[in-house]
């Protein structure tokens, strides 16, 4: 039997097709060009509710629908806070964050990625409150306020009010947290700046104390 | 359509007819692969869905990259599965792409067959999407890169409360249910591709959904031997905290990240919107001439109610409705919003009786008298029927070997008097030259040429004719040697015979009602 040239040159195109899919399948590709370390700030906190509250007489609470009586009434908008990131002195980020959504009250996300140079530096991350004109959320003090009867709906609805202002507000971030540390990233490291929780400050995380 | 674009598809084209030509010379026309391009991407996704629920035992979301890599380390069950698996869908991406060209520049998409291309859209889309899960649910440097973009990308809609990105910073350890979520979609996506595959062919009278059983069986053990001969290995677990030089990618699925991970995510919607808008806009700014031919018409007062019409058009375009004036059972009617006006049907009809306006057999046969009367022919001389969209560009070289040509618009419109009378007026043989089967404009009008002249299909090329002084061959677009080869064959044939006596005393038209309204009865 012979053996046709053009089907050994057939052959020959299958397999190098073949296998230069498979290449193209597994080729090198430059994921983060730039060798610097990596300086990241990501945490994602509840902003604080800056509010005035106001306590409604007993004559406005009765125009009010049954099911919608709140003694205390607030009205007032999320803070929004700087976010300031000073490397070895040297500002290299200072900007306003707000919250998401169209209202700004959904949570404040923060995530910068910065490149800064091997070896030790000194980094402060500072995350301020900024100062609201037009707001005291200490008005509307509801101690003094008679409770209503205990035989109504409205029986004891004036504590829970104040309790839900109060959880609402030991939610939300402080108005202040600064992280002042020295770090000595090497090459390619990724040092994360975040928010923990539990000690209600920023924290410096690396791959040796990940989660 | 600028100039410039003219000009591009048209070098395009040139390019494409080489790369057929070529491909039919190595592999022949049954198992070029680049006319089975679509078939490919189907036997392809059998291939991953067999894989894949091999490779699901083994995986677990609790354990992404470890499980993977344990499966990686067993070369007998596990590594060159992943590897066909892998390789099986970038062949599938590569088919695709040439599928798709194929069909841009044959323009074989417009009206009608839009849906096919939208749908096409679609499938392409969803195999991008399973194709990035299936790198995530990896979780190597490779997997963590695809992800981050897409995070970023994503982010950048206003769709989300939370930012995905967030997932991916290591605030905290990646959750389960982000695997578990990402395995769901990547075993579920591949039912809507089964749906949107079943869209795709849907205007389609008879879909070829699977290549020959050799090519398949091929492409197969070629990937398996790729896989087993040159082994996966495991990228590095993804890591949040280190940011690699290099991640070892699979092009045919992260071909944008190269354009993407540079721009700001706006821009890269902006240009990907862009990118999308403009392939969904190929149907329009590249329908060509023939989009605008009008539709096939029956002419009921000559419609025998053969059903032959009904069986070959490969759009479904014609029904077959009752009829109660005494003359047949049924009439056909032509669903004007189905027909791409490919004019099988006229090749079809025995009486000649239907087709797009124009082209009827009865037009044909017109045609044709006046080419035959022309006093240039000469009795005994060979004429080559040419397919407008192949043999044609072969006319110099069918010229050079002695042939008269005489184009057609489809070899598979023509209707069989056209040949008998080009006999009949003393042609020493008739030459038709079709485009290979798989790669006809218009489906399957070679499949019923050959049929009708050889094996008596409807309606067939009569046996008064002599068949020593037919033959139907197959040249596409660069294939001019392969042409001129048939011609000379059926020269050597047609040398044996006595010089033919030209005899158009016979009322083809005529003959053909006769015929079909004997066959109808």
């Amino acid at each position: 039997m012979s053996i046709r040239p053009l089907a050994v040159l057939g052959a020959a195109l299958a397999v190098v097709g073949t296998v230069g899919t498979a290449a193209l399948s597994r080729a090198p590709l430059a994921a983060y060009p730039d060798d610097s370390p990596v300086l990241r700030l990501a945490w994602s906190v509840r902003p604080e509710r800056i509010e005035r509250c106001r306590t409604l007489s007993d004559a406005e609470l009765a125009d009010v629908p049954a099911h919608m009586r709140q003694r205390v009434q607030c009205e007032g908008r999320s803070a929004a806070y700087r976010l300031a990131v000073t490397v070895d002195g040297g500002t290299v980020v200072d900007t306003v964050v707000t919250g998401g959504g169209a209202r700004s009250d959904r949570p404040v996300y923060v995530f910068r990625e910065l490149a800064i140079p091997a070896g030790r530096h000194a980094v402060v991350v500072r995350f301020e409150r900024e100062p609201m004109a037009g707001v005291d959320s200490t008005a509307g003090d509801s101690s003094a306020v008679a409770d209503a009867a205990a035989d109504t709906l409205m029986a004891g609805r004036v504590g829970r009010e104040a309790e839900e202002r109060t959880r609402r507000q030991g939610e939300a971030v402080p108005a202040l947290m600064e992280l002042v540390t020295d770090v000595r990233p090497l090459a390619r490291e990724v040092m994360l700046v975040t928010y923990d929780i539990d000690r209600r400050a920023l924290v410096l995380r690396t791959r040796d104390d990940a989660p | 359509m600028p100039a410039v674009v003219t000009a591009i598809e048209r070098a395009c084209r040139r390019l494409l007819g080489a790369a057929d030509a070529a491909a039919n010379r190595l592999y022949g026309w049954r198992y070029n692969p680049l006319y089975q391009s679509g078939t490919i991407v189907v036997a392809m996704f059998l291939v991953l869905i067999g894989t894949g629920l091999w490779l699901l035992l083994f995986y677990r979301v609790g354990d992404p990259w470890g499980s993977v890599a344990r499966l990686t380390a067993n070369p007998w069950t596990g590594n060159w599965v992943r590897g066909l698996h892998r390789y099986a869908s970038d062949a599938a991406i590569v088919a695709t792409a040439i599928h798709a060209a194929r069909m841009v520049l044959q323009h074989r998409f417009w009206g009608p067959r839009a849906l096919a291309w939208f749908s096409g859209l679609v499938l392409v889309g969803l195999v991008l999407i399973l194709g990035w899960t299936g790198y995530v649910m990896v979780w190597d440097t490779f997997g963590q890169r695809i992800a981050i973009e897409g995070a970023r990308l994503l982010d950048a809609l206003p769709i989300l409360s939370e930012p995905v990105e967030r997932a991916f910073t290591g605030e905290r350890a990646l959750p389960g249910a982000f695997f578990f979520l990402n395995l769901f979609a990547h075993v579920a996506l591949p039912l809507g591709l089964g749906l949107v595959l079943w869209v795709h062919v849907s205007r389609l009278a008879r879909p070829t959904l699977l290549p020959p059983k050799r090519l398949g069986w091929t492409i197969v053990g070629l990937l398996t031997a790729v896989a087993v001969a040159w082994p996966l290995s495991m990228a590095p677990i993804a890591d949040p905290f280190f940011r690699p030089a290099t991640v070892p990618a699979d092009y045919f699925f992260a071909f944008w990240l190269p354009f993407s991970r540079d721009i700001p995510a706006d821009y890269a919607w902006i240009g990907g919107g862009l990118a999308v808008l403009a392939l969904l806009l190929v149907p329009r700014w590249n329908r060509g001439e023939r989009a605008h031919r009008p539709a096939s018409e029956v002419d009921e007062a000559i419609c025998t109610g053969c059903w032959q019409c009904f069986h070959d058009c490969p759009y479904d375009a014609i029904r077959m409705l009752e009829r109660h004036d005494g003359r047949a059972d049924h009439v056909a009617r032509v669903t004007p919003d189905l027909c791409v006006s490919c004019g099988i049907c006229a090749g079809s009809c025995a009486p000649m009786g239907v087709g797009p306006p124009g082209r009827t057999g009865r037009d044909q046969l017109e045609e044709v008298r006046s080419f035959l009367g022309s006093p240039e022919r000469v009795p005994g001389e060979i004429i080559a029927i040419t397919c407008a969209h192949g043999a044609l560009t072969s006319g110099p070289a069918l010229r050079a070997a002695g042939a008269v040509v005489y184009p057609v618009d489809c070899a598979g419109n023509l209707h069989s008097s056209v040949v008998e009378l080009g006999i009949r007026a003393g042609a020493g043989g008739v030459l038709v030259l079709a485009c290979p089967p798989r790669d006809c404009r218009n489906r399957e009008g070679p499949k019923w040429t050959g049929e009708r002249i050889y094996h008596d299909r409807d309606a067939e090329l009569q046996a008064r004719v002599d068949r020593r002084r037919v033959a139907l061959a197959y040249a596409g677009p660069g294939e001019a040697s392969e042409a001129a080869q048939a011609v000379a064959r059926l020269q050597a044939a047609a040398a044996a015979l006595a010089v033919p006596e030209p005899d158009a005393d016979l009322d083809l038209v005529a003959a053909c009602e006769a015929t079909a309204a004997v066959e109808a009865s």
